[in-house]
């Protein structure tokens, strides 16, 4: 006659442990050991009862500030985040692909930026000049203590467009890279526009163009993500910190 | 809205398929509920916010694993909650503010709206075992439930031995889970 080994305290003891306070790493990997032997116990069985008593405590659901909701909102159209049409791979696989191409066109763009650099408009100034139109739509982060924050001056009319971010973590471009998503009016939600790959300063500020492979027609949000080198085409969504800051229209609510 | 009425449909399934409309339906209905579990929890409105962003991406990524023969989905989503919430308490190494948020410390007694939404037996036989406990063992296990206390922070609150509360939210989440999963405890619960 077999039977299932009687569940050991120490299990039971671990498994309430982390459904209430956490585990250390240690008590993590003792858990881990301890289910490979009761491969019959349910690991989840002790979250769920413990989410069910959270529930019989009877929450009452407090009402979400607007701008929280529009950052679950971008956060998850950056999530659910698919190309609208076929849009370039990863840099890296572009640099390796036309190496060659690379060089010459780095070339040629220093002799021109010897040539025209002086006079050529920074992004600053482009950025200035396009705020001072007023048909130019303006957007901006929720004001946030301690946090990133951003704004954005776009023209549908020019497809012209700025963000302007600050309190930003500086990123190791060879490690991870800032990619801008734009959620456009008529578009279906889950298909944000991509709007370009940037690194941020080392003091946390980035000054970058809205680059869009598509028109657009009236952003409604933009939002920001960290993503691999290069970008993503489709943006992954669930690894922490993915999602950074958002905006939208100024005077919003 | 009557309080029987059938709970409403899941929307994990069609979020899961990237429905555009189920995942504002999802933020519609449980953002709140989030929110109100992350303030009681960390006893701060800044942080409950943080989290809340990490709660609803992992609930987007995990969304296809809902299972409703396992949990309701209220029950799933603040598994989800919680699971974020200790993660959060434990990184940031804090313990309980002196000074909760007012809304962070709700009434227990009357059935809340979204009690009544859903209709949720899991939570009924939670509540059941509740009942069943005694009003300090009850206690200890909702300090550590609903407000993220430690077991030392519990045993100072309380004036228990350590072990004591140990072994109170350990029997009471044993209680709970056998309500939740044991054939002769549902008909017990239903009854």
């Amino acid at each position: 006659m077999t039977s299932e080994p009687a569940i050991p305290d120490r299990l039971n003891d671990l498994l309430a442990d982390r459904a209430t306070v956490g585990l250390t790493a240690a008590e993590a990997d003792e858990l881990s050991t301890l289910l490979t032997r009761w491969p019959h116990v349910d690991p989840n069985e002790f979250d769920r009862a413990a989410a069910a008593l959270s529930l019989a405590g009877d929450p009452d659901p407090v009402p979400v500030p607007p701008d929280l909701m529009a950052k679950l909102e971008a956060a998850a159209a950056a999530h659910f985040a698919r190309p609208a049409e076929p849009r370039r791979p990863r840099r890296a696989v572009v640099y390796w692909a036309v190496g060659g191409w690379a060089c010459a066109a780095a070339l040629l763009v220093g002799l021109l930026h010897l040539q025209f650099g002086r006079t050529a408009p920074t992004v600053a100034q482009k950025r200035d000049r396009l705020a001072a139109d007023p048909t130019a739509a303006r957007y901006a982060s929720a004001a946030k203590p301690d946090a990133a924050a951003g704004n954005v001056v776009f023209s549908a009319a020019k497809q012209e467009g700025y963000m302007e971010l600050r309190g930003m973590t500086p990123n190791d471009p060879t490690k991870s890279q800032y990619q801008l998503w734009v959620v456009d009016t008529g578009r279906p939600f889950k298909e944000p526009v991509d709007g370009g790959v940037f690194d941020v300063n080392p003091d946390g500020t980035a000054l970058v163009p809205v680059r869009s492979p598509l028109t657009l027609k009236a952003p409604a949000v933009f939002a920001v993500t960290v993503e691999p080198p290069g970008g993503v085409v489709v943006s992954e969504g669930g690894k922490e910190g993915r999602f950074v800051v958002a905006m939208t229209p100024a005077g919003a609510p | 809205m009557t309080p029987d009425s059938t709970p409403p449909a899941p929307l994990l399934p069609r979020v899961a398929a990237g429905d555009p409309t189920a995942v504002r339906e999802c933020l519609a209905r449980y953002g709140g509920l989030v929110l109100a579990l992350a303030r009681r929890f960390l006893g701060n409105a800044t942080d409950a916010e943080d989290v809340t962003q990490d709660v609803f991406v992992e609930l987007w990524k995990h969304a296809a694993r809902f299972d409703p023969a396992c949990a309701s989905e209220p029950t799933f989503v603040t598994m989800i909650t919680r699971r974020r919430l200790i993660d959060h308490k434990r990184r940031a190494g804090r313990r309980l503010s002196p000074e909760p948020l007012p809304e962070a410390v709700p009434e227990r007694s009357n059935p809340s709206l979204f009690a009544e939404v859903d209709g949720r037996d899991d939570v009924a036989r939670a509540r059941l075992a509740l009942g069943e406990l005694r009003d300090d063992q009850r206690n200890v296990i909702l300090l550590a439930v609903d407000d993220g206390l430690t077991h030392e922070q519990i045993a100072e609150r309380t004036g228990l031995p350590v072990g004591t509360v140990k072994t109170h939210i350990r029997r009471g989440l044993l209680r709970v889970r056998e309500l939740l999963t044991g054939p002769a405890a549902i008909g017990r619960a239903s009854a």
